[in-house]
């Protein structure tokens, strides 16, 4: 059995402009141990897609479909029952280390208040292994760090002791949501190793959201794209990447400017980019939401939205066309 | 021919307080930028690429040394500027969004430098060219009438090149300039300012974190680390024969997704600028350091015009045997 199953996934805010559907029909699963990043644009839904996992969407928003861990459903569980999950089972990386730490507390004391409170280890206890934990995303000089303030550290350390807390209470899954965004190319570096060996060290699932498909490649067996809140394709990375079913995946590809083996070579005058903007989350039509940029649009494209189908094997695309283009 | 050069410059910012030591965030930079030509700049953040471009247009104080276009000489220590260089030097920044006036229309925006550097030309005369200039960027004329929340980043980023087009500078600064946008998006960008490139001749200083977009737009790369150009020289001589350590460590570090492995990791970061490492400033992170590192800095030796501060260069490129 997978260890995260989700089905039909669907995020829906309301205000007094109507309804908005930022995610919709999202699924996947997930066995434990493995990996799946989820890739998309800003405004495509994938970070929302996440926090639904957790509860973590908000008031205003209305959740719908199924997000089951280990069979469990998560969805609809009263807030004391998520608290058992969050950070114990499931457990979150944000994109700015900055901002998820306290200013006003020090490190210690935002690690060890994750395994007192939560596991009702006594303050030695917890302050062990919280050095041990801190030692295991390779900061240097652990005990030290402990007694820093947020501000005191650079992003790359901040981001690893947001890893380490994220890590304590042994997860099955870890969700990193653009981990490695704010941070330098070298320091990205260090932290995707990071987040590999560890993976493999603790033998974690792991959901990586971006919008970098070069992250993709080195941390990721598994890649799902998202345009305008809706699955557009999925399947093995090494697969995807080398012959992409739908436009959108092959439009992303080819407009990053790439080095290639042989950097010394002049690149293509052009860059061959998408046309357009992606809409805002929930503002599609009837139609598929790609169509309006999509240089293989016909008939079908606007009337009605592809079905994210399975095609040859484990892949899965929404694509009207009937052969890849 | 060379149009901008700078010489030996340094941009020093004091401290807020006597306690505070003051940082340098440039250190004696030198480097050229040839007419209708780009110029990359690479490196990490606080390696001093942006304070340099802001230290070009006046936005940090130039304390050491001095640069020139064309026949404009700005020296340290200056108030006064000549007048054509405001004009000729203009500059398109990170974050589109905040780089627009929200009050005013496209076109206003676009409109507002003719407004101080033609002063010659009637308000008709300024919106006219403000429309023209708006169409060149790929904003038709029913969008100029719009107000920045009505544009999506891209079309901001549109803007924002069009205002700093519209007095016809010979140098436009980017600083960053399409790394805040969507991937998709990110494309259409890099053409056009290739193609307004081509068109206008106008010459680029291209800065960037982003070494696959450097790469691609730029004749000629220079990469920075604290404050220091480390290595300069043509695309091809920089990607292709990196001759600093932490060129290729940079490289090494960019994810690609035809790679199917992890990109390789440097130690450690990037060390503070109110205190970098004596000699090579490199050295605390490079694999490659020896005693010599740390007793004097590296100079910046040519090879073929091909720049590269490093003791160790010619031992450590020289081609394996076999």
């Amino acid at each position: 059995m997978a260890l995260l199953d989700v089905r039909d996934l669907s995020v829906t805010f309301s205000d007094h402009h109507g309804r908005r559907r930022v995610v919709d029909g999202l699924s996947y699963s997930l066995d434990a141990g493995g990996s799946l990043a989820i890739v998309g644009e800003s405004g495509s839904g994938k970070t929302q897609s996440a926090l639904a996992l957790m509860g973590l969407c908000g008031p205003t928003a209305d959740v719908g479909g199924s997000v089951r861990l280990d069979g469990r459903e998560l969805l609809g569980l009263p807030w004391p029952a998520l608290q058992q999950i969050r950070g114990q089972r499931i457990a979150m990386v944000f994109q700015d280390p900055m901002t998820s730490l306290n200013p006003y507390r020090r490190i210690g004391g935002q690690m060890t208040e994750m395994l007192t409170l939560r596991k009702g280890l006594s303050a030695d206890a917890a302050r062990t292994e919280c050095l041990e934990m801190l030692e295991a995303v390779q900061i240097g000089d652990p005990s030290n760090r402990f007694t820093q303030f947020p501000h005191e550290l650079s992003g790359g350390i901040r981001q690893r002791v947001m890893i380490a807390i994220a890590l304590l209470g042994r997860p099955d899954l870890l969700v990193a949501d653009e981990p490695t965004t704010a941070l330098d190319v070298t320091v990205q570096a260090q932290i995707l190793r990071l987040l590999a060996d560890l993976r493999r060290a603790m033998g974690m699932a792991t959901l990586l959201i971006t919008h970098d498909l070069g992250l993709v490649a080195g941390l990721c067996d598994e890649v799902l794209v998202m345009y305008a809140g809706r699955p557009a394709e999925q399947g093995p990375v090494d697969d995807v990447f080398a012959r992409s079913l739908h436009p959108y995946t092959r439009g992303l590809l080819h407009s990053v400017p790439r080095l290639g083996r042989d950097p010394g070579r002049a690149p293509p005058a052009r860059l061959q980019a998408i046309t357009g903007s992606p809409p805002a989350a929930g503002d599609a039509g009837p139609g598929c939401a790609f169509a309006p940029r999509c240089a293989y649009r016909f008939g079908p494209c606007d009337e009605k939205q592809p079905e994210f189908a399975a095609v040859a094997g484990s892949r899965r695309v929404a694509c009207h066309l009937e052969s890849p283009p | 021919m060379t149009l901008l050069g700078v010489e030996d410059i340094d941009v020093v910012y004091p401290g807020r307080s006597r306690k505070d030591m003051p940082v340098r965030a440039v250190d004696g930079v030198s480097l050229t930028v040839d007419a209708g030509q780009t110029l990359g700049i690479v490196g990490e953040s606080g390696c001093g690429k942006s304070s340099l471009a802001r230290a070009l247009i006046g936005l940090a104080p130039l304390s050491r040394g001095e640069f020139r276009l064309g026949d404009s000489i700005v020296r340290a220590g200056e108030r006064r500027w000549p007048r054509r260089l405001r004009e000729e030097i203009q500059m398109v920044f990170q974050d589109p969004v905040s780089a627009l006036d929200p009050r005013m229309p496209a076109w206003q925006i676009v409109a507002e430098p003719l407004a101080i550097h033609r002063p010659e030309l009637n308000a008709g005369q300024r919106r006219e060219r403000s429309m023209a200039m708006l169409d060149r960027v790929g904003l038709t004329a029913d969008l100029a009438m719009r107000y920045p929340h009505q544009f999506s980043g891209g079309q901001c980023q549109r803007i924002a090149i069009a205002r700093a087009l519209v007095v016809e500078p010979r140098l436009l600064i980017c600083d960053e300039a399409v790394s805040a946008l969507d991937v998709s998006v990110q494309a259409q960008i890099v053409n056009l300012l290739a193609g307004l490139q081509d068109e206008l001749d106008l010459a680029i200083l291209f800065i960037s974190h982003d070494l696959a977009v450097v790469h691609h737009l730029s004749q000629r790369v220079a990469v920075m680390y604290l404050g220091q150009v480390v290595e300069s020289g043509t695309r091809e001589q920089v990607y292709g024969l990196p001759a600093h350590p932490y060129t290729r460590a940079l490289l090494a570090a960019i994810p690609d997704p035809a790679r199917l492995e992890l990109p390789a990791v440097l130690d450690g970061e990037v060390p503070s600028p109110t205190d970098p490492p004596g000699g090579c400033r490199f050295r605390t992170r490079c694999p490659h350091a020896i005693a010599l590192c740390a007793k004097s800095p590296p100079p910046a030796v040519a090879v073929n015009g091909h720049h590269a501060a490093c003791h160790r260069r010619d031992e450590l490129t020289r081609p394996a045997p076999g």
